[in-house]
């Protein structure tokens, strides 16, 4: 056997025990633990609010869920964009428009 | 199907004949790869810790509006609501945005029944150094740790002066913050006792931001829905389904930078296979010209192709695979997490719970595997099912 051909075999191993080990490492350290959810289900329980904070800029994409396609105007008459998480988080798409009526 | 060691030599051989060509394409299939696993990583992990606390939400909740706004509710309602058959309980809440100025940031403030014994018990679980006495008497309030961290670096280390509606200052001590668990939940958010909440906001004391109910049978819900829409047209139901339904395309893939992400990479992926499938150049198709004139088979051209295409992007593909895995989980995905927390100061830790969604993965090895290889594969049929005189003169 050539010596590319065990260069080629070795990083397919390599990369393979490499995913391997990462995913064994991630899935003992960062899953999320029962007692976590357990947290998070108490937290929940007691605000009742949906929603991750991973963005508060504004209402309408910090409380998504809860917010309507009119949120935007409470904030400014501007009507400023926040760029990049209004773009990316989409509003719920129950009180979206459908079939080009607004359903608030 | 023999598997022929030396047809794998010289596929290596052959790509390491190509050099620079190798490399490049190996380099865009990764990086390509790479990214929309990275992506797809990100989206999925933000969905299942969104999935995860969706169970212990309230059935409904109902918003006022009026003139398309969203306006307080009259606690009023309470008592009708709660005579609907099928309905356990009925809770106003008082919640909503305090703008703190000094560092641009908005706190999500919510008020609760801190009196209620059931709540300190259980609450002591969630936050870290917390003195249960302290959130009614004092004028207590439990804080995210972004919340606390802002704080601190105004000076505020064991309270705060919210500024209320009247333009007085309403002082609040902070009695714990919450456990690093909560943190995606929490990071943002101001629990402390009703009464303040209505000062701090200067709403009046017989309305409320939202109700939320609760419902005993949830075969009921929609019938439940219908009656309250009855009696009260004026007011909005958001059920627990709907906003497990809103999780599912919580980022749209009709507008976001999701489209444009996956655009640009297709729009190259297929880029290359277009070049490819435009035709070999006249070396490659002298090379199997060679190859016939010197007895190879179709099979083996094939065979050798194949071994080629997929050595490349097969390894193209693990590497993208494992850099992505490590860039999201282990370097919290450094740039591409701007897309997600936006620019605001106050942002989370972003360390997402580790979650594979195994039919994604399988997703991303369809849409790049094969059809780099199909893209390899059907030119090289083409030009091997020639004659070796024809295609070498």
């Amino acid at each position: 056997m050539a010596r590319s051909t065990f260069f080629l075999i070795g990083f397919f191993i390599c990369v393979s025990v490499c995913i391997a080990v990462e995913f064994l490492y991630l899935y003992n350290t960062r899953s999320m633990t029962q007692e976590a959810m357990n947290k998070k289900a108490l937290f929940i329980a007691h605000v009742g609010l949906p929603d991750l904070s991973l963005v508060g800029e504004a209402r309408y994409v910090r409380h998504r869920s809860l917010s309507d396609v009119f949120s935007i105007f409470g904030d400014s008459p501007e009507l400023l964009e926040y760029f990049p998480s209004t773009f990316v988080y989409h509003y719920a798409p129950y009180v979206s428009m459908s079939g080009g009526r607004v359903e608030p | 199907m023999k598997f022929n060691i030396y047809l794998l030599e010289f596929a290596l051989f052959s790509l390491m004949r190509k050099g620079a060509k190798t490399l490049f394409v190996f380099f865009i299939l990764t990086f390509l790869i790479f990214l929309l696993a990275s992506v797809l990583f990100i989206s999925d992990a933000i969905k299942h810790e969104l999935n995860v606390s969706i169970e212990h939400l309230p059935e409904l909740t109902l918003q006022r509006l009026q003139a398309g706004k969203q306006i307080n509710v009259p606690l009023k309602r309470v008592e009708p609501l709660l005579e609907i058959e099928g309905v356990a309980s009925v809770i106003p809440r008082v919640w909503g945005y305090y703008y703190f100025k000094v560092a641009g940031v908005n706190f999500s403030v919510v008020g609760i029944d801190a009196f209620e014994q059931s709540y300190k018990a259980s609450l002591q679980n969630v936050v870290d150094a917390y003195d249960v006495k302290a959130l009614e008497k004092e004028g207590g309030m439990i804080v995210g740790a972004g919340v606390k961290k802002i704080l601190e670096e105004n000076y505020y280390q064991d309270f705060f002066n919210f500024v209320t509606a009247d333009g007085k200052w309403k002082r609040m001590h902070i009695v714990g913050s919450f456990n690093a668990d909560v943190s995606l939940q929490a990071n943002d958010m101001i629990l402390l006792p009703k009464k303040s909440a209505y000062e701090i906001f200067g709403m009046a004391k017989d309305e409320a931001t939202d109700l939320v109910l609760k419902v005993k049978n949830p075969e009921e819900i929609s019938t439940i829905v219908s009656k309250i829409n009855q009696k009260y047209p004026d007011m909005r139901v958001v059920t627990k389904e709907d906003i497990r339904v809103s999780y599912q395309n919580i980022f749209d893939y009709k507008s976001g930078f999701f489209l444009s992400l996956f655009v640009v990479s297709a729009f190259t992926f297929f880029m290359i296979i277009y070049d490819k499938l435009s035709g070999l150049s006249s070396e490659e198709k002298r090379e199997i010209g060679i190859l016939k004139a010197l007895g190879w088979s179709m099979d083996d051209i094939l065979k050798e192709r194949f071994y080629e295409s997929f050595i490349l992007c097969f390894g193209a593909f693990l590497l993208a695979l494992a850099l992505s895995m490590a860039y999201v989980f282990f370097f919290d995905a450094p740039v591409l997490r701007s897309l997600f927390v936006g620019y605001s100061t106050l942002k989370p830790s972003f360390e997402l719970p580790f979650y594979v969604n195994i039919p994604m993965i399988v997703l991303l090895f369809l849409l790049s595997v094969p059809v780099y290889i199909g893209s390899v594969m059907i030119p090289s049929w083409r030009a091997a099912m020639l004659d070796a005189d024809e295609v070498l003169r």
